[in-house]
């Protein structure tokens, strides 16, 4: 437990020493979700309904883009080389690894989100369910972006391959994520938005269960193979 | 797992594949030709897609084949990474290509199926788009096999990720349906499984066992290949030693 | 002759048919050829350098047999 915490506080001062690395991902957020209006038109009706949509995919982007870093310093730097002789358990040091970057990335994305959703002319009421399934999804994301990132350590083409591996895992996530705010938007009583997006976020939720039983066990394999 | 084990001498196995290889050849070849003889000749067209649904014939047993394929390299990665069986990441080294070549054609042929039959040649159909992520995953496993400087290392990289990307299949699999129902597509052909009649299923099972079986066939190929190239690394390794 | 023909329009569909099965065709035959193109070179280059082997072996017999 003293171990999983020295990570994560050891991994929140680094990024809050380079204050890039976490503007990095809410910033390349908010920009390319400002570039829809542009593409498709300022008409409010349109972008209302596809702001969830765009929301999420962008947000997957914004946390692809962070993955790559993820593992990479400490690999370099040697540290999880130590990491791994010391016998600790790599499990809960893959999960501490994953807190710290969905608090630098996830959690960030989050409270920017409503604000796009703002800018997008969502109801007002979708709002809090835009935030829960964040909240969901978010680390779901960024247990999954564990895996790859710790796979690819070493690899000749780092760069391309984490999103070709990490994409198509990602699918479930958007699909729930995207259908918990369409639900709450398009149906018309308020008894039924709530059980429309229930199912949604349980789905959401049962995804991040299963991630957060698989990731710590594939990354931490995935680290001792790469120190062998 | 003896049975496995016996066979993990590689020179019991390539004396095995070697007296197998040509029964099975021939059994391929004898079933492609049957299925293919029914497929054009004995099965009927269909009374609302006409002759069209011959594709069917082709189209079905790759989208089988993409599923079993990526199953076989998920065991074989499971037995690499437990039991270290040394033909394990052999075996699902050399299925990917294959499986990614089937998985092609289920979407190309699909492709070529949806355009007089849904006018169009692609709809974003559950089933089609969950072939799509799975050959998404195929060329994610391809990529990261052959990523690194140590054919070992990628190995077992690519078992993890085969691992986990089997665990999603159902995932994606579930949530991909959902999201069609959700969005209702325009029309969609139904092809329900058991109300096919039996003039048609015959030629597509025997289809189906064709295509398996030369899967069967260029996988022995294929990991024979590979081990001749893991002694032939023995020997150069032997060779730059001496000198 | 008009047998022939009616087979090959497959009721208009002879577009989207033959592409079909040609492509099937084509992947799996060159999935074939590759892997045995890669069977035979490796099977080439194994014999070569087990004969060099030999040769290596009777030359160390015969540098032997001149020592002695």
């Amino acid at each position: 437990m003293k171990a999983f915490l020295n990570i994560v506080s050891r991994d929140l001062r680094l990024a809050l020493r380079q204050r890039s690395d976490v503007t990095m991902a809410v910033l390349f957020f908010i920009l390319t979700t400002t570039l829809f209006p542009f593409g498709l038109g300022p008409e409010p009706n349109l972008l209302a309904r596809i702001a969830p949509g765009i929301i999420w995919v962008t947000a997957l982007l914004s946390v692809l883009l962070s993955l790559e870093r993820l593992f990479l310093a400490d690999y370099e730097d040697g540290s999880l080389e130590q990491l791994v002789l010391s016998r600790a358990s790599l499990e809960s040091a893959v999960l501490a690894k994953v807190l710290a970057h969905w608090l630098t990335t996830g959690l960030p994305l989050m409270a920017a989100a409503p604000l796009i959703a703002l800018l997008f002319n969502m109801e007002s009421d979708a709002f809090i369910i835009l935030i829960i399934a964040m909240a969901l999804g978010t680390p779901s994301l960024s247990l999954i972006g564990a895996i790859a990132a710790t796979l690819t350590l070493g690899a000749r083409r780092g760069g391309i391959l984490i999103p070709l591996l990490v994409l198509p895992l990602y699918i479930p996530t958007l699909i729930f994520g995207v259908g918990a705010i369409d639900a709450t938007m398009n149906s018309l009583e308020a008894g039924v938005v709530l059980a429309n997006a229930k199912s949604h976020l349980m789905f959401l939720g049962a995804i991040f269960l299963v991630s957060l039983l698989i990731a710590p066990l594939a990354g931490a394999a995935a680290l001792r193979q790469a120190m062998e | 797992m003896s049975v496995f084990h016996r066979f993990a001498n590689p020179n019991r196995f390539l004396k095995l594949t070697n007296t197998v290889l040509p029964w099975i050849s021939g059994l391929t070849v004898f079933s492609l030709f049957a299925g293919l003889y029914m497929a054009f000749f004995t099965s009927p067209a269909d009374y609302q897609q006409g002759e069209s649904v011959r594709i069917m014939y082709v189209h079905v047993p790759a989208a089988w084949m993409a599923m079993f394929v990526y199953s076989s390299i998920a065991f074989a990665s499971v037995c690499a990474l437990i039991w270290r069986h040394p033909l394990a990441d052999l075996a699902a080294k050399a299925s990917a290509p294959i499986g990614a070549g089937f998985t092609f054609l289920a979407l190309a042929t699909g492709a070529l199926w949806g355009k007089p039959m849904w006018g169009a040649w692609w709809v974003w159909d559950a089933r089609l788009t969950s072939v799509l992520i799975l050959f998404f995953l195929y060329l994610g496993h391809m990529a990261l096999m052959n990523a690194f400087e140590d054919q070992e290392r990628g190995n077992r990289a690519a078992a993890v990720l085969a691992i986990v990307g089997f665990i999603n299949v159902p995932i994606i699999k579930f949530s991909v349906d959902w999201w069609n129902t959700l969005h209702q597509p325009a029309s969609v052909m139904r092809m329900d499984g058991p109300s096919i009649d039996p003039s048609m299923l015959w030629p597509l099972l025997i289809m189906g066992v064709a295509f398996k079986l030369f899967y069967l066939v260029v996988l022995l190929i294929r990991i024979k290949s590979e081990l001749i190239e893991a002694k032939l690394r023995k020997y150069r390794r032997a060779l730059v030693d001496n000198t | 002759m008009d047998q022939l023909t009616t087979f090959f329009s497959m009721g208009s569909y002879g577009a989207y048919v033959w592409p079909s099965y040609l492509l099937t065709a084509a992947v799996m035959l060159s999935l074939l050829l590759t892997t045995l193109q890669r069977l035979r070179r490796n099977q080439a280059e194994l014999a070569e350098l087990e004969s060099l082997k030999t040769v290596d072996k009777q030359q160390e017999l015969q540098e032997k047999a001149v020592r002695s």
